[in-house]
Formats: C-alpha cells, structure tokens, sequence
C-alpha cells in the first residue's frame, strides 16, 4: 500500500496544487484589474473635467497658452490625490503648457519613457473636433505597484495554506478510495466478500458432483 | 477504472470546490478593503466634477430649480460607474432637488450603510450640497464576477484529473486497479466469466492474479463436470450445467479492454487543449493583424489564415498516415508536437498577416501529425474486437479538449493577452511532447489492419455512385462547413463586435460540445435501434440549419446566438452518428473491389474539405452581406442540402439496405 500511496498522492497532490494555485491567480487578477480600473476611472474624470474647462475657454475664445488660470486649476486637483505626481497639459506637439509640477512647465513630454508614472491621457478637441492639445493625469507608479504586490502577497498567504489543507484532504481521500477498494478485493480473493458469488457457484458445482455420483 | 477515476474526479472537484469557496471567501474580504479607499477617492472625484459643473451653472446665473437636462447627467454619470449607489443634489433644506439611484439604495442616502461623500457648492440662497453614495456590495461583487471563471476552472480540473489519472498511474499500475475493478463489478453482478491477465507486480495486480485463480478453479471444475457429464450422458447435469453457464457465462472469456491504446490519450488531449485555446480569440485576433488587400472584404482577409490552417491539415492527413507508421507513431507524435511548439510561439510572435498563416501552417502540419499518429497508434495497438472501444479513446479526448479549450483560452486571452495565451498553447505541445516521450511506447507492433486510406483510382467510382455522393457532398461536407463558418469564426468575430470578452465566448463556444458529448449517445443508439439512419441524417441538417433562424426573433443578441449553437449541436448530434454509420452501409452498393477503407478514406477527406471550405464561405457573406444574413444564408444552405440528400436517397434504392429492426 505504501508503494500504491507513493505513486498515487503526488499525482493528486499536484493536480490539487494546480488547481489552487490557478484559483488564487485569478482571484488576485480580478481584484487587481478592478483596482485599477478604479484608478483609471478616477483620473479619467479628474482629466475630462479640466479637458471640459479647457474646451469651454477655447470655444469663449482664449488659446491654451493663454488659458493662465490653469496652473492654480491643475494645483487644486493634484493636491486632491495624495498619489498624484502632476496633471499636464500638453500642446498637440507634446509639450508640456502648463502643469501641477512646475519644473515639468515646458518640457517635452515622454510617455515611452515615463516608468515611474501610471499615466492616463485625454485628448481635448473644440467644438468643430479640432484637436487643443491633452490632458495627462500621470501618478505614482510605485504606490499602486506596492498596493498590487501587497494584495498579491496577502492572497499567496492565504492560498498556500489552504492549498495545503486541499493537497492533504484531498490525498487522504484519495487513499481512501484506494484503500476501500483494496480491502473489497482482499475480500472477494479470499472469498469472504458478503455476496460471493465465485463460491456460491462452487459450492453448487459440488452439489450437482454429488449428485451425478449418487 | 471507471468507477474509482469517476470518485477520484469527485473527491477532487469537492476538495477543489471547498478550498476556492474559502479562497474567494478570503478574497472578498480582501478587495473589500483595498478598493473601498480608492472608491472614495473616485467618488470625490464625481462629486468634484459634477459640483464644479453646478457652480459653473449657478455662477451663470440659472436658479436651481431650472437646471434643465442635469437628472439625465447624473443618471449617465451613474450608469457608467457601477461602484456609485446615488448622486444627489440636496437643496439649502435638505430635500433632494436633482438625483439619479441604480435602486440599490433607492432612497438616495447612506441608510444602506454604503459611505457618502459630500461636495458642497454655494449658492445664492444658501448652500446646496452634492452626495454621492458608495455601493457597499462593489467589492463583493467584483469577486462574485470571478465565479462563472471559477466554476469553469473547476470543472476543467475535475476532467484533467480524469485524463491525467492514467498518465500518474502508468499502464502497468493502471492495468492493475482497472482489472481488479472490473473483476470486482463482474463478480458482484454474477458474471464469472474469465478475464483476460494483468500486469501482476503490484499489489492490485496480485489481488487480480487470486481472483483468477478463483475464477479458473470454477471453471476447470465446470468444464470437468461437464465432461463427466457428457461422457456419462447425464441430461439432468448437462442441464444444470447449460444453466449455470447462461447465467455465469462458465467457460467463456472477455475481450481485453484496448489499455495499450490509451498511451496516446495524455499527449493527444494536451495538443487539442492547445488548439483548442485558441477558438474563441483567433479571428479577433487575425484582424488585429490584418492589413487591408486590395480587392477583397475585410472579413474575407480575415479568413484566410483560418482556410491555410484547415487546408492544410485537411491536403496533409491523407498523405501523414504512412508517413507516421513509417517513422513510428510515437516519434511523429512528438514532431507534431514540436511543430506545434514552433506554430504557437510564432503565433505570438508575428506581426502580419503573411507571418500568421504561415504559422498556423506549420501548426496545422503538427496538427495532423498528432491526429494521423494518435489515431495510428489506436489502430497499430487494438484488434478488430477492441477497435471501437479503442477509437472511442481517441474521439473522447478530442471532445473533452473541445469541451475545456475554449472557456480556458477566453479567461487566459482576457487575463494575460492573446499572444501569452499563444504561448501557453505552445507550453501545452511542449507538454504533449513530453507525455508522448514518457507514455508512449517506442515502437508499437504494426497491426495488419490500417486505418481510412485513399486510393485514389476509387474517388471516379465512389462519387459517381448517386447515394454516395448526395451523402457526401449533400450531407457530410455542409455539416462541416456550417460548424466551421459558425463555431470556429462567425461567433467568435460576432461576439467581439457586441463587445463580449474573450471568456465569455469561449464560454458560448462550450455549448456546441457539451450538446454532442450529451446528445450524440442518445441519438446514435436511436437510430441504430429504429434503422432510420437516413432519416436521422436529413432531420440533424433540417435542424442544424433552420437552428439560423432564431436571429430574427428580435431579443437579447448572445441569447439568440446561445439558441442557435443549441440548435447546431442539436442538430449535428442527430445526424453525426448516423452519417458515419450510413457510410459502410451505402458502400455496400459499390462493386466489390472498392474497399470500405477507402470509402471512409475518401469520406474523411471530404469533411476535411468541408471544414476548409467553412471560413472561406463565411468569410466571402460575411463581408457582403453582416453576420445575421451569413449565417442565415449558411443555415438556408445546409437544410436545403439535408432536404436534397433525403430525396435523392430516397428516390434511389440501394441493394445494401439493412432491413428494420425487428422485421
């Protein structure tokens, strides 16, 4: 039985294991995905409410260059989000107009390049579909990671020991099975089983024997 | 086997059910308390961005009560944020003036005991306030939303315990556990007959070796008594003796069960799976590739990778039969594999359209390597009593890949992306590769018979043959092409334009084989049982086609497409069955010198076609005509066909008709 347990467990085990672990994946995918949709919702609503200021003082008839009550707009709402690393406002051309962060004022924008920023960007158009230029939210790529990685660490804590407890219930049921069977077997070889049908039979061959030599 | 794989499968899916019960359990607690800060933050943004846009009203001058238009703005503001249970606008007394609720808290305020933010906004007469209510149960369910993915992971890890038990087990072991069980099952029932010898290493194998040794005595004791009997010309005994073997079956045998074939069902259920991974997203896919050709639709060009892949396996299964017997089944298993590695990573990897058919022909290649050496190795380890059983293996393990491939591939295209989901699909050859190494045998002793070959000199004389022909190109062949044109690209293309995830088509894409893996039983054992084959036929098509039609009822779009893959399957279990079957009975019509090996050869050529023909057709209507009318049009086609197939049948009488049961 030993050998048999040897053989048969790690395949459930592993097959416990798998499922587990594909369990806890997607449980942590599903929640991450909604956490960061939560995100993007948020910032898309901080950049389409100064798209539309910006869109309404187009259409009065300001440029955006002179639009000079930006900067004081994009402090206030970058100072709403403690995660916040700027709110820019960008030409067509990229370059940074106006922005929470001074020092960002009239520098290129370099979305390829900008790793450490979670950004989210919403173009502005006039009332003739004429493009302004855009707004970029752009926020701390690290606090968001660390909130992920930390969701993924509290699920992994939890799915390892309950794949555990899964791999050894699972196992011992499984033994159980196997040793179920083999105890009807040992039964049946050795003709104790309750219905044994193999010396029913014989004991009748015996009787017609008997029979046919009286 | 079958008892103990099917509580072993039990026991596994009830462990695995209890465990993500209390996972997502964890989980939702979990999500609770990451996502409620972020959704207040958010909410403060809405209420931000809808306070600002009041002020700017009232700042114009617009008295509050004329905000003309601002209850249908909150209402979409709510509609497209699931996480907000109310948006109101309180007035300086408190009464609600403007609001918008999903019913969640209809009341408009925090009584549910989801948060409130507030963002006051000054008005002339006092000062207004903004509320925007939270819904308490987003966390939960963001996760609840996880359970349909779950279930179908669930149910998917129960069938893979199912397949992988023998791969764990072994052949010998195996052997060993099906053969005391069937003994056990037998002798229980009363049926002694003798079984035919296992593996006795182990300790199940000995318990089988007594049993037999049980079993024997009984028998040489009958066949002694019987002797003596005979010999001694006693009729009583003799008539005891003819009772007991009727009842016992005494000296009679069972036909082994074909354990050597089941080596290729590991690796051959693994590359389907990879295959099948890859239904629910592959047009999509293709027309996030494609570039436009001048001269052809869009969704013509879409399919063309789809009609390389299916030509290709259907131009090369002919000619890879011998080649894989010529250089042994388990090695043109693992090229097929390792074609299949290269086709998915590619796959993956590519850029264009050229690039895409070219690796999906290098998959397609495999493909038919591992179909052609699976199907081989069933042939060249079974005799002739044992080869339905045998086949049956080979049929199964494609149908349980078709059954998980799909809902799988959806969940892993919507989580990682399609080209990850290419090179899992890669990962799975890789692993049938392997399997094919460990389970199969290095060489298998070439049995005499062979599996569906072509002679080509045949083809004249088979087609020509009135019933043949309607059977094939009337029956088999649109069946084919309505499966393909449907399953394989409409759907899939039709639930991405209605803006369904990849999870839930490969989810729609289940229907059509769990209606066969349930179905196809029932009505084969129908109709062999009435002798109504040709009826069956012409019904399974009349419905398979006319199933098209539910899209004009006027209801929800993927509702209507679920009812009509229900109809297809429906349709195509009537008539699977009985198409296969009708084919060696109408050959009997042929002169005798055509065998019905390559009637079959020629039959499987002609699905194979048919399959190939499938994007091409719906590809052709669907860039002329939209979804709805395609399948319509694919649908009329295929009724009409089943329709001609039953006249012309009818109306030509074959010599090898099989009287009907019981006449």
């Amino acid at each position: 039985m030993l050998r048999l347990a040897i053989r048969t467990v790690p395949v459930f085990a592993v097959i416990l294991g798998f499922a587990v672990f594909l369990a806890a994946y997607m449980n942590f995918s599903g929640v991450r995905s909604a956490y960061l949709d939560i995100i993007r919702s948020r910032m898309a609503m901080t950049a389409q409410s100064i798209g539309n200021d910006i869109s309404t003082a187009s259409t009065l008839g300001i440029p955006l260059a002179e639009q000079v009550t930006l900067p004081d707009l994009l402090a206030r709402q970058a100072a709403a989000d403690p995660l916040t690393l700027s709110i820019d406002i960008l030409s067509d051309g990229g370059k940074v107009v106006f922005s929470s962060d001074p020092e960002r004022t009239g520098s290129q924008d370099a979305a390829s390049g900008d790793i450490g920023a979670f950004r989210y960007e919403d173009h502005v158009t006039n009332d003739f579909g004429a493009s302004i230029g855009s707004v970029v939210v752009r926020l701390d790529r690290s606090s968001i990671t660390s909130e992920v990685d930390r969701l993924g660490f509290d699920i992994l804590n939890g799915a390892i020991p309950t794949g555990l407890v899964a791999v050894v219930v699972g196992s011992l049921i499984c033994l159980l099975l196997f040793m179920t069977l083999r105890r009807q077997a040992r039964y049946a070889a050795e003709g104790s089983a309750r219905n044994d049908h193999i010396g029913q039979v014989t004991a009748e061959m015996e009787r017609l024997e008997m029979d046919a030599t009286k | 086997m079958n008892s103990l794989r099917v509580r072993l499968s039990a026991s596994v899916l009830l462990v695995v059910v209890a465990a993500l019960f209390f996972l997502s359990f964890q989980t939702a607690h979990r999500a609770q308390s990451m996502l409620e800060p972020e959704l207040e933050r958010k909410a403060a943004s809405v209420a931000g961005s809808v306070a600002s846009l009041v002020d700017k009203a009232l700042g114009l001058g617009i008295p509050l009560d004329r905000l003309v238009g601002l209850d249908t703005h909150l209402e979409a503001v709510l509609e497209s944020n699931p996480d907000l249970s109310f948006i109101a606008l309180r007035g300086p007394d408190g009464a609600t003036t403007y609001g918008a609720s999903t019913g969640i808290d209809g009341q408009g305020t925090a009584a549910s005991g989801g948060k409130v933010v507030n963002a006051p906004i000054e008005a002339g007469d006092g000062t207004v306030v903004l509320e925007v209510g939270l819904n308490p149960a987003y966390a939960r369910q963001v996760v609840s939303t996880l359970w349909i993915d779950l279930a179908i992971v669930i149910f998917v890890t129960a069938v893979v315990t199912l397949e992988l038990i023998y791969v764990g087990f072994g052949v010998g072991l195996y052997g060993a556990i099906e053969g005391v069980e069937s003994r056990l099952r037998t002798i229980r029932k009363g049926d002694l007959r003798l079984h035919p010898p296992v593996d006795a290493e182990s300790e199940f194998g000995r318990f089988a070796r007594v049993l037999d040794q049980r079993l024997d005595g009984l028998h040489s004791a009958y066949a002694a008594l019987r002797q003596r009997a005979v010999d001694g010309h006693n009729q009583i005994t003799q008539q005891a003796l003819d009772l007991m073997r009727n009842r016992f079956g005494l000296g009679e045998g069972m036909i082994a069960p074909p354990l050597q074939a089941l080596a290729m069902r590991a690796p051959l259920f693994v590359f389907m799976l990879a295959e099948e991974l890859t239904r629910p997203f592959l047009p999509v896919y293709i027309r996030s590739l494609a570039t436009p050709i001048p001269g052809l639709s869009p969704e013509f060009v879409i399919s063309l990778p789809m009609i390389t892949f299916l030509a290709v396996v259907a131009l090369s299964q002919p000619l890879l039969g011998n080649a894989t017997e010529w250089i042994g089944r388990r090695r043109g298993l693992m090229i097929g594999s390792a074609l299949g590695i290269l086709g998915y990573c590619a796959s993956a990897l590519v850029e264009g359209l050229l690039a895409l058919s070219l690796a999906r022909a290098v998959t397609a290649v495999g493909f038919a390597l591992v179909f052609t050496s699976a199907q081989g190795h069933v042939i060249d380890s079974t005799d002739l009593r044992q080869r339905s059983s045998g086949m049956a293996i080979f049929i199964s393990a494609i149908l349980v890949a078709g059954l998980c491939g799909p809902p799988i591939g959806g969940i892993l295209a919507d989580r990682i992306g399609i080209p990850a989901t290419f090179i899992v699909a890669g990962l799975f050859s890789a692993i049938s590769l392997g399997l094919a190494y460990v389970c199969m045998p290095a060489s298998t002793k070439r049995s005499s018979a062979r599996g569906p070959a072509i002679r080509w000199k045949d083809f004249g004389t088979i087609v020509s043959s009135p019933r043949l022909a309607a059977l094939f190109f009337f029956a088999a062949m649109p069946a084919k092409i309505t499966l393909v044109a449907f399953c394989f690209f409409l759907v899939p293309l039709q639930m991405g334009a209605l803006g369904a995830t990849q999870s839930m088509t490969g989810r729609m894409l289940m229907i059509y084989p769990i209606a066969m893996v349930l179905l196809v039983p029932v009505f084969a054992s129908i109709a062999d049982r009435s002798n109504m084959r040709v009826q069956f036929v012409a019904l399974g098509g009349i419905v398979a086609g006319l199933s098209s039609f539910v899209l004009l009822a006027h209801g929800d779009a993927v509702l209507m497409i679920a009812l009509m893959l229900v109809g297809l399957g429906l349709g195509q279990a009537i008539s699977i069955a009985p198409l296969s079957g009708l084919v060696g009975e109408v050959a009997r019509d042929l002169p005798a010198e055509i065998g019905e090996s390559s009637v079959y050869g020629i039959f499987r050529l002609v699905e194979r076609t048919g399959n190939a023909l499938g994007p091409l057709v719906s590809g052709l209507l669907l860039g002329l005509y939209g979804f709805e009318t395609t399948v319509m049009i694919i649908g009329a086609g295929m009724a009409v066909c089943a329709l001609c197939f039953f006249i012309i049948v009818g109306m030509v009488r074959g010599t090898g008709e099989l009287p009907a049961a019981g006449s």
